[in-house]
């Protein structure tokens, strides 16, 4: 079983932004410049725990190196780079279709990407792919499976339902972004992959020329705004919570972390002394009848 | 009758070989075991560049642990008791010895010197004795926790008693048989000799069996050195001459053979290893351990003791140490302190943190602190821009590369992103402002030192982090590097490149003290008589007071703030009890058991102190987490000074 990992980076969406030349804007001086999107860390991470294979595949330029030599060195065994200056600027459409004739090269049983990646936020180009290949798309998916030769997948569904979805190989999934947590790799592994190559593809190995390349691109940026730097909410030095909870309401939302200023909290003590609070609470508020 | 005693007297000659054959087996079975564990040493890692070894000084420290029991009476009870032991060991070996040098070398035991030297031995005997006594009530009357129920220390403290009697008896069976006036100086042989006489025993035949009997006790004691915690009589010394000569904490970089291999014996140092060696498990180590206080699953000792177990079974020692009690450690260096041979635990708690960091075993919470300081610069995640946002309305200048100035100032993360500690700088800078100093600050250029990345196991991101800083350090000139964080303060000094002096690392405590003392900084009038005074109590920074010995400027400072009353808890300066925050512990929290955090604040409030003072903005942020419902303030000594100053006017 052969997995393709569709990887993409661009601005981080949680940095705020200054304006630049020509309306654009771009990150603030020492603000990094680029992130990977958690939900194509996901994706990686899906593929490491279910395929033998795995190989990881963006469309950008060369300081986009980085990226697949993380994934590289998070497990992933192949890195493909593809890269033509015709290539800036693809919109959704084009990108899927670029995306596809490299997916008929490389031949995986399954493709993942991650939902929303960064290519503008639509959310589509795993659809198009799909589409263009003629193959199932699972997206949305919380949970990747092999479950009797089949590609199962729990979608996450409006209203915190749960679907599960199964389909023949090949397919292409979209993973949600806490489908699964990224293993750490320490920065001695990564200096370790960044001696192995990334291949370079042009559009010749994909037997196209940029021409055609840039007729398939319809879509054109007309202007762009960004929201005025809004306050963010930070929890203030509380004496309520303990400094291990607030520290970790301050570094973000994360597995069974509370999400800031959400009135949630995490109960310690012995279990019997939880197990009390909780039904105290479970009842005070009508859901249990004492 | 000639004022001397026969040697040999009443001991045939199988009697004699036998005492030179048991007892050359005994120190030949100890000399073969000592060699095993030397073996080990010699196929580790070499010790990492230290500070030289300076004879003088280290051979002085030697003579001052051996003879003065300085860190063994710490805890006065054992130390006292030891130390009557070892005096009176002492005194008894270097007399056994004599007594050789007099019948096999130069006879000088005669008349006034016989009785000289028969009476010190008498003396050295009782302490003998009594050390031994005292040890042996502590253990089997429970008095001290911290002792480990063990039957083997039991034996060994029987079997010192059984040396030290059986030494008195056969000097009592041979006064009792002839009786000599003289040998009244040795008066606890004399007294006993007197009973035996009264008992009309067979003083001639008890003798005999006596001295086979102490001579027995005695080569199997010779044995029992080097396959029992005994050792430590041969390595205490050599371990405290040779210990691995880094500051207190301050970690040893990382082997580069493949970092996520199973942490073998032959991959720890030669020093790790001498300390596993040294180790007598007196447990003062984990009476001390703030998580092994708050219940986690974290007992220093038997760290130390796994590492033996290791060594000797050659199996790999994160086979023997789990997860959490590695994650469970502050890095505090309580341990390393209390420790009478300076054992290092946190130095093997690291190392096999970095086993597991190279294998990707780490909680997501420091997952994605080490993602941050590696993406970001900083370990909150926050963004680089907002770095220097605590300083708005302040008018503080921020150096660009090739600006100079007097001191630097290293606000740090956690003062740049947690609200909560925000206030620390503000009163730094304000204070600068007023005594007029020349200070600067890097603003967004400014990253983490990488402390917390070193002490969860990831060197490889502290080694980024500190290239990074090192780099942007170059870039401008300053004559000192002022930081309010003790963390920062520790790895600035202790574990980055040494730059000659030039610009030494200062801690905002220290220049406050040296303001005050100058005379630049002005002391506030004392509150008018009668008005009331709050009693504030001061936490010491481990990383402040044990890992850089610095507990005087906080003090200096807090004592020119003339509305507190400084009161002490009954763990302060070097022997501070953590905040939990240390080794990732702010962001690692194994949730077993108590917060530390909690354990230092109800001691703080039984000083009954409304104020509880720190010199680092991770106490403050931990301690003021556990302040629920009291009205207890925790306030940086900065922040102190600085509204003391502010109530004073101008």
């Amino acid at each position: 079983m052969n997995a393709l990992v569709l990887l993409h980076q661009g601005l981080d969406p949680s940095l705020a932004l200054e304006p630049a030349d020509g309306g654009t804007a771009r990150p603030r001086r020492g603000d990094p410049l680029a992130a990977a999107s958690d939900a194509d860390r996901s994706a990686l991470e899906c593929a490491l725990g279910l395929a033998r294979q795995v190989t990881v595949l963006s469309v950008g330029p060369p300081a986009w190196e980085a990226l697949l030599d993380r994934a590289l060195a998070r497990g992933a065994h192949r890195g493909v780079r593809l890269w033509d200056d015709a290539l800036a600027g693809l919109d959704a459409a084009a990108l899927g279709r670029v995306l596809a004739l490299a997916v008929g090269r490389l031949e995986p049983d399954l493709v993942l990407a991650g939902e929303r990646g960064l290519e503008g936020g639509t959310g589509v180009v795993p659809a198009l792919v799909a589409a263009r290949l003629g193959w199932p798309c699972l997206d949305a998916a919380v949970r990747v499976a092999f479950e009797d030769g089949l590609v199962v997948v729990q979608r996450r569904l409006p209203g915190g339902r749960r679907e599960e979805v199964a389909a023949e190989w090949p397919v292409v999934v979209s993973v949600a972004r806490d489908a699964a947590e990224p293993r750490y790799v320490s920065v001695r592994a990564r200096r370790a992959a960044e001696r192995r190559t990334v291949e370079c593809w042009d559009l010749a190995s994909l037997g196209l020329d940029p021409a055609t390349v840039r007729r398939w691109i319809r879509l054109q940026v007309t202007a762009l705004d960004w929201p005025r730097p809004r306050p963010r909410r930070t929890p203030a030095a509380s004496r309520s919570v303990s400094a291990a909870d607030r520290l970790r309401q301050l570094m973000g939302p994360g597995p069974g972390a509370p999400k800031p200023g959400s009135p949630a909290r995490v109960l310690e003590g012995d279990p019997g002394g939880v197990a009390d609070r909780l039904l105290a609470f479970l009842e005070a508020r009508g859901l249990l009848r004492p | 009758m000639p004022v001397t005693r026969e040697i040999w007297w009443n001991v045939p000659a199988w009697l004699a070989i036998g005492l030179y054959l048991t007892s050359a087996l005994g120190v030949g079975w100890t000399a073969w075991t000592l060699l095993g564990h030397a073996r080990a040493w010699r196929r580790a890692r070499p010790v990492g560049p230290g500070r030289p070894l300076a004879l003088g000084a280290a051979l002085s420290r030697v003579a001052i642990e051996v003879f003065g029991h300085v860190r063994l009476r710490r805890d006065p009870a054992a130390g006292w008791a030891h130390l009557c032991l070892v005096y009176g060991f002492v005194g008894l070996f270097v007399g056994t010895c004599l007594v050789f040098v007099h019948d096999r070398v130069v006879p000088f035991l005669h008349g006034r010197a016989y009785l000289v030297f028969s009476f010190l031995l008498e003396w050295a005997g009782l302490a003998f004795l009594a050390g031994v006594g005292w040890m042996l009530g502590r253990r089997v009357g429970g008095r001290a926790a911290r002792l480990e129920r063990s039957r083997v220390a039991l034996g060994i403290l029987l079997l010192l008693g059984a040396i030290g009697i059986s030494g008195f008896l056969v000097e009592a069976a041979r006064i009792a048989v002839s009786r000599p006036g003289f040998e009244a100086w040795s008066f606890v042989g004399w007294i006993l000799a007197q009973g035996l006489v009264a008992a009309d025993v067979d003083a001639r035949a008890l003798h005999r069996a006596l001295w086979g009997g102490h001579a027995a006790l005695s080569a199997l004691f010779f044995g029992l050195v080097g396959a029992t915690a005994l050792r430590h009589l041969v390595l205490a010394p050599v371990q405290i001459l040779l210990r691995d000569r880094r500051a207190v904490g301050a970690l040893a970089p990382a082997s580069d053979e493949e970092p996520a291999a199973p942490l073998a014996p032959a991959r720890l140092t030669w020093a790790q290893l001498l300390d596993a060696s040294t180790c007598v498990r007196c447990g003062r180590c984990t009476a001390v351990c703030p998580a092994t206080a708050a219940g986690k699953p974290l007992d220093p000792r038997l760290v130390v003791r796994a590492t033996l177990r290791a060594m000797r079974e050659a199996r790999p020692l994160d086979a023997l140490v789990g997860p959490d009690e590695l994650w469970a450690c502050t890095t505090c260096a309580a341990c390393v302190h209390a420790c009478p041979f300076q054992i290092e635990v946190l130095d093997k708690l690291v190392d096999l943190r970095r086993v597991l960091v190279e294998r990707g075993a780490v909680d997501p919470a420091a997952a994605r602190m080490l993602e941050a300081i590696l993406d970001r610069g900083n370990a909150w995640g926050g963004a680089p821009a907002d770095r220097a946002d605590w300083a708005a309305g302040l008018d503080v200048r921020v150096l660009r590369p090739g600006d100079e100035t007097d001191v630097l100032y290293w606000v740090g993360c956690a003062a740049a992103y947690d609200p909560a500690a925000r206030r620390i700088p503000q009163a730094v800078a304000r204070l600068l402002q007023a005594a007029g100093v020349d200070f600067a600050i890097l603003g967004a250029a400014e990253t983490c030192t990488g402390d917390p990345a070193r002490r969860l196991g990831e060197e490889g991101c502290f080694e980024a982090a500190r290239a990074r800083v090192v780099a942007t350090l170059a870039g401008v000139r300053f004559r000192r590097l002022l930081t309010h964080c003790a963390h920062c303060f520790h790895v600035l000094r202790n574990e980055y490149p040494a730059r000659d002096g030039r610009d030494p690392v200062v801690h905002h405590t220290q220049l406050l003290a040296e303001l005050l003392a100058a005379g630049r900084l002005r002391v506030p009038a004392p509150p008018p008589s009668g008005a009331p005074t709050e009693a504030v109590t001061l936490h010491d920074p481990c990383y402040l007071a044990r890992h850089n010995a610095e507990t005087g400027a906080p003090r200096a400072v807090l004592k020119a703030v003339r509305a507190l009353e400084a009161v002490e808890m009954p763990r302060s300066r070097a022997q501070t009890f953590c905040c939990g925050a240390g080794g990732g512990g702010a962001w690692v929290e194994v949730r077993a058991g108590r917060r530390i955090a909690a354990l230092r604040m109800e001691e703080a409030r039984e000083t009954g102190a409304a104020v509880v003072a720190t010199a680092c903005p991770f106490c403050a942020v931990m301690l003021e987490g556990e302040t629920a419902g009291t009205r207890i303030r925790v306030r940086d000594v900065a922040e102190l000074l600085w509204e003391g100053q502010a109530r004073a006017g101008p």
